[in-house]
């Protein structure tokens, strides 16, 4: 399969990946844009180098995930631009999804990069073990930190 | 909560077509862009040893300061390298997310610390010329404003580093 082919089937596939997560990590629309691209690029550039012993999708997730931890941030200074919560619908269809991205956004920004990290991949209902694999951490150790995650959420969406 | 995201994951698919692999073929990552900064002001020192040395020996008598010079593009060219090397040693493809993180701000600080290094060192050099230099005013002026400048380009080209280093972690 041409390499642009295999692009263009991994994006169909899991491109909702990319979105998402540079969603939860951008500030506002530039920073989605220029971290969307990012991760875009270094898929594309990684493509070749891509495992097949995993799967494809938490490769995305590494690669992503990996952009969005280390960007090496575009010059920003003079941007004006809109703050990433007030365009749910960039990731979201109908008013219940852009209510509960707006909810999700408040509570999960308030998280460290690799905190988000996780939950991101535990929200989307990978296994601790994938988890630990993509974050570089034990499995054991990748549940204490999601059972203390989701204490932390409760406690910030009670206040 | 869990529920709630399957259910947006999968109604998703909102991808930017204009995103063609055609055209990310052509562009390079801000990492490549960061290691093409490090690797031409590199040069950009390299060249400042050799024209340093040779250029301050015939203004004036002071071997000293165009050793200092030279030593100091040599300092500068090293660090330039060496972050060159860092920023490169990030693999986004492969490496753990955890791990990453840890490097890009280890790179940050190095940055920083880099920095904090050479900026003392530069104002020594720049104080010593000065000295050196005192009897002769045009010289003294030609410096002042070069000196202006080059503070006004540092602090410029330092806080669009410091933009490009910017990481998204809050840890």
């Amino acid at each position: 399969m041409a390499a642009t082919e295999k692009f263009d089937n991994l994006i169909r596939l899991h491109g909702a990946i990319v979105n998402k997560v540079c969603y939860f990590y951008a500030h506002d629309i530039d920073d989605y844009r220029d971290l969307r691209q990012e991760a875009l690029l270094n898929i594309w550039q990684g493509l070749d180098r891509f495992n097949d012993d995993s799967a494809l999708s938490t490769w995305i997730y590494r690669v992503t995930l990996n952009s969005c931890v280390s960007y090496f941030r575009k010059n920003k200074r003079n941007r004006k631009s809109e703050p990433i919560e007030h365009h749910p619908e960039l990731i979201a269809d109908g008013n219940e999804q852009i209510e509960m991205v707006r909810d999700l956004y408040s509570l999960i920004n308030m998280l460290g990069a690799i905190d988000k990290a996780i939950i991101l991949m535990w929200l989307d209902g990978n296994d601790y073990q994938t988890i630990a694999d993509v974050i570089g951490m034990n499995k054991a150790t990748i549940g204490t930190r999601i059972h203390r995650i989701k204490e932390k959420l409760v406690d910030l969406s009670n206040k | 909560m869990k529920r709630q995201w399957s259910q947006l994951s999968a109604h998703h698919d909102n991808l930017d077509k204009s995103i063609t692999p055609e055209q990310l073929g052509k562009n390079k990552t801000a990492q490549q862009q960061l290691i093409r900064k490090y690797r031409c002001l590199a040069i950009v020192c390299a060249m400042f040893i050799i024209t340093t040395g040779v250029t301050i020996p015939r203004i004036t008598d002071n071997w000293w300061l165009g050793i200092a010079c030279m030593a100091y593009f040599a300092i500068c060219t090293i660090m330039e390298l060496v972050m060159q090397h860092k920023v490169g040693e990030i693999e986004l493809a492969t490496m753990p997310v955890s791990e990453v993180a840890t490097k890009a701000a280890a790179c940050r600080r190095l940055h920083h610390i880099f920095q904090l290094i050479l900026i003392p060192f530069a104002l020594l050099l720049l104080g010593s010329m000065a000295y050196v230099m005192s009897s002769d005013e045009a010289f003294l002026y030609g410096m002042a404003g070069g000196a202006l400048i080059g503070i006004v380009i540092g602090f410029i080209n330092y806080f669009r580093f410091m933009d490009n280093y910017k990481l998204l972690i809050n840890q």
